[in-house]
């Protein structure tokens, strides 16, 4: 683990666990090699676990291309796409995607990035998802299929909207069967959802560790790397397994009273993307103040995972996949995303918001500001909102950024 | 509803400008006052079925936020740096523009882009009125579409009238009244394709806008009136080059700019200007049941914009939108911050190029400060045709 604190290293067995078991997944993603067709998909609402029933390779460009940007290597690719016009304005993960995969080969430091055989649209959460895959299915001249979420309005899912997706799903199989020459096998599915259940319930119960003060984990900055397994690897026995670690690794941390920071000062929920290309320093500018992120948005972005009615089921496999599919978080009406971030200040006992909104990201982005004004004068919480990109390093102004946090935290503090 | 004489259109024709530009939505007021008890319903660009509305005996009415009318004061904290200027002057009007609050008796927003998406929670959050986001199907090949769409349409009158109910008559005949209307617009295009000296370009383009807070049934005798005069008009031709305009399906541009497009040398034959008005080319079936002719029609006959999916076709479209209009360019004019026209941009700038056929591409923001850079791009491609 990057911060534990002022502990005893023989006390310890679980001490940067999880850590170490996600990067070698992630290395282990990357230099796989290439045995069954490849599908891409997108991390929002996805419905992975059907097409590795099918017997695809799972790749979601999205996952790449931020591993690019926390690695200071996106803006090469952004430049190559904007190269062939891809406009200042236009998503980071799109043009890092194409400069990468598309004009350069797919070749990076970490593994080849293979080419798709297949394109399915999950269009849940994100309008530029579509505009997307249709650029990429001419470019790769693969077929693409759009499988078309509505946007969560109803506190319930409604049964229309389960039926509209579940039929699109049916018919995505039967289609794809077709194409690859494949056969969809129910048992093999229900496997997978059964490890994806599992990795959800590990998942959703690292979320609950924050509620400790102190607690054991920042649920932004640290959970970040955590979000691999969920989202590139869900349906596998690994990514169940991985999030048992993390927990065991929790477990310790907290029978110890240990965290992120030495003496946490303040507990804040954080909003948005994170900005990829100064992600380090962004941290820093919250450990410097001994605030932990005690709950974050942003890794819900594949789907709620905090909300256990919506885990995979492999006792109702269709309606789970379909219901998983509504509730990724950028599907969610911002009716519903208010009363989110209202429930993470006050079950997680924090003491602030933070917004961190992006350049590249309408979908999440347009309207927290509004969420900023609920906050503070309908909640009564200090809410703070500053900009990037996540993808971008052109957008990321150090200086600005921390002066804003600065006196964001002084101010708090001085209010104790 | 409103059965328009001739003498309703006066008014109209003579402060078409300013009647299209009112924030203050005067004309929907006036229609309030003469339907009491009916509503006035406000649709955010790009689509949205209007005869559903219109069956209800309310009015719809397109917003296209406040342009050159409001300056932003407030909408910069709520929406972000990096958003449309459409977003933002709508929010704006939300924000401090009383009028334009009381015009309106319920809002939708259809889904065309996460920021009018997003637009249905800021508007939800802050007025007691309805409001309802759209999420008009993507998937065209599913034969699960048609169903969800109907019923989506439903969902979407049934929040804006709760206690109502719809009347299939009613809107059948509503369908009608709009076939006409789009088929009035096919004629006047028709029209300026063949000779576009006779349809000045503003004109036009604020006789088809100007629609967007009238009753059909009006604006339909408008289009009328203005056809018959665009018949006789007697405009000198002049030596300009047939041009496609392209990429604002949402947010317009300043009439300033449509302006200078003719003023520097081009006839627009074919355009998105308020294409949301003239979502379809082809008559929505008047047979049958009338809500599944509207879902049906949405799914497979309307315009191909870049606010919805549309596989694999994105050069063969603009090639196709080039040579219907015998056109010799395409001018690509998309509002500054808009994903959806840069996304598409790329693919229809190749089908192009491969093509050689020119282009050049051009932002515009509703606020823009001085046009010459426009004026300046827009010269130096008429010059590179005139002179190619
Ligand atoms: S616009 Fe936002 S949600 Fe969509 S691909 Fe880009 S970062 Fe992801
Ligand atoms: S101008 Fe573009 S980005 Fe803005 S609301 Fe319209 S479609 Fe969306």
């Amino acid at each position: 683990m990057e911060n534990i604190v002022a502990v005893k290293e023989e006390d310890l067995q679980y001490a940067g666990a999880a850590r170490k078991m996600q990067r070698q997944l992630v290395r282990d993603f990357y230099r796989q090699d290439v045995t069954k067709p490849v599908v891409y998909l997108f991390v929002g609402g996805n419905p992975a676990e059907l097409l590795r029933a099918l017997g695809f390779q799972v790749y979601m460009p999205e996952i790449t291309a931020l591993t690019m940007a926390i690695r200071h290597q996106s803006l090469q690719y952004i430049l190559k796409a904007e190269s062939i016009g891809y406009g200042l304005d236009v998503c980071g993960y799109v043009k890092t995607d194409i400069g990468l995969t598309h004009l350069s080969g797919g070749e990076t430091d970490m593994g080849k990035i293979p080419r798709p055989d297949l394109l399915v649209c999950n269009y849940s959460g994100c309008s530029v998802y579509a505009k997307w895959w249709e650029a990429l299915a001419e470019f790769y001249k693969v077929p693409l299929i759009m499988l078309d979420i509505p946007y969560h309005r109803f506190n319930d899912p409604q049964k229309e909207d389960l039926e509209y997706i579940i039929g699109q799903l049916r018919e995505m199989v039967e289609k794809i069967e077709k194409l690859f020459d494949l056969t969809f096998d129910m048992n093999r599915l229900k496997d997978v959802l059964a490890y994806s259940r599992k990795a959800e319930d590990g998942w959703g119960r690292s979320f609950e560790m924050a509620k400790h003060v102190p607690s054991p984990i920042d649920a932004y900055f640290e959970s970040i790397f955590y979000m691999f397994p969920i989202n590139a690897l869900r349906g596998t026995k690994e990514a169940a397994e991985f999030y048992d670690l993390l927990n065991r690794e929790l477990d310790e941390r907290v029978k110890h009273g240990i965290g992120p920071v030495e003496n946490e000062e303040f507990r804040t929920v954080i909003e948005g993307v994170p900005p990829y290309p100064g992600y380090r320093s962004f941290w820093n500018m919250f450990k410097k103040w001994n605030a932990v992120s005690v709950a974050a948005t942003y890794p819900k972005v594949g789907g709620m995972f905090d909300i256990p009615e919506l885990r995979h089921d492999p006792a109702k496999p269709w309606e789970s996949i379909a219901r998983y599919s509504i509730f990724s978080y950028c599907n969610l009406s911002w009716d519903f995303r208010r009363e989110t971030i209202k429930r993470y200040l006050e079950d997680f006992k924090a003491d602030a918001l933070v917004i961190h909104g992006i350049k590249s990201c309408r979908s999440f982005t347009a309207g927290q500001g509004d969420l900023r004004d609920y906050v503070i004068n309908e909640l009564g919480y200090p809410a703070l909102y500053v900009e990037s990109d996540h993808q971008d390093p052109r957008y990321w102004a150090e200086a600005q950024i921390l002066n804003r946090v600065d006196a964001f935290f002084e101010a708090l503090r001085m209010k104790r | 509803m409103t059965s328009a004489t001739s003498s309703d259109l006066i008014p109209l024709l003579t402060n078409l400008q300013e009647i299209t530009y009112d924030i203050d939505f005067e004309q929907v007021h006036k229609w309030k006052r003469e339907h009491p008890g009916k509503k006035a319903i406000a649709t955010f660009p790009v689509y949205v079925p209007h005869e559903l509305i219109y069956a209800y005996g309310h009015l719809p009415v397109n917003i296209y936020g406040g342009g050159e009318e409001i300056s932003i004061s407030h909408a910069d904290a709520i929406l972000g740096s990096f958003i449309c200027s459409i977003s933002k002057s709508t929010t704006e009007l939300l924000l401090s523009h009383q009028p334009f609050r009381d015009a309106f008796d319920g809002f939708v927003f259809p889904f065309i882009c996460d920021v009018a998406r997003n637009l249905s929670g800021i508007f939800g959050r802050r007025i007691s009125q309805p409001v309802y986001m759209l999420h008009l199907a993507q998937n065209v090949q599913s034969e699960h579409s048609i169903p969800y769409l109907k019923n989506e349409f439903m969902r979407m009158v049934s929040t804006l009238f709760p206690d109502e109910q719809l009347d299939l008559e009613k809107l059948r005949d509503a369908i009608s009244k709009y076939n006409e209307n789009r088929a009035l617009y096919k004629k006047i295009y028709e029209l300026r394709s063949e000779t576009p000296w006779k349809v000045p370009l503003d004109d036009l383009y604020m006789t088809i806008r100007v629609g967007s807070n009238l009753d059909v049934v009006k604006h339909n005798e408008l289009l009328k009136s203005k056809l018959s005069e665009y018949e006789k008009n007697e405009r000198p031709k002049k030596d300009a080059i047939r041009v496609v305009v392209t990429g604002n399906f949402c947010e317009q541009p300043p009439l300033d700019i449509i302006r200078l497009i003719e003023q520097v040398g081009c006839y627009v034959i074919d355009d998105d200007f308020m294409i949301g008005r003239r979502f379809y080319q082809t008559p929505v079936s008047e047979e049958g049941d009338p809500i599944e002719a509207l879902a049906r029609h949405y799914l497979h006959e309307g315009a191909k914009t870049a606010t919805r999916f549309h596989e694999g076709e994105k050069g063969e479209v603009i090639l196709e939108r080039v040579k219907n209009a015998n056109a010799e360019g395409v001018i690509f004019l998309t509002a500054k911050f808009c994903e959806p026209a840069l996304d598409d941009l790329v693919l229809q700038q190749q089908a192009l190029q491969e093509n050689g056929i020119p282009s050049v591409h051009i932002e515009f923001e509703e606020r823009g400060s001085g046009y010459e850079n426009i004026r300046l791009s827009l010269e130096t491609f008429v010059e590179s045709l005139l002179f190619d």
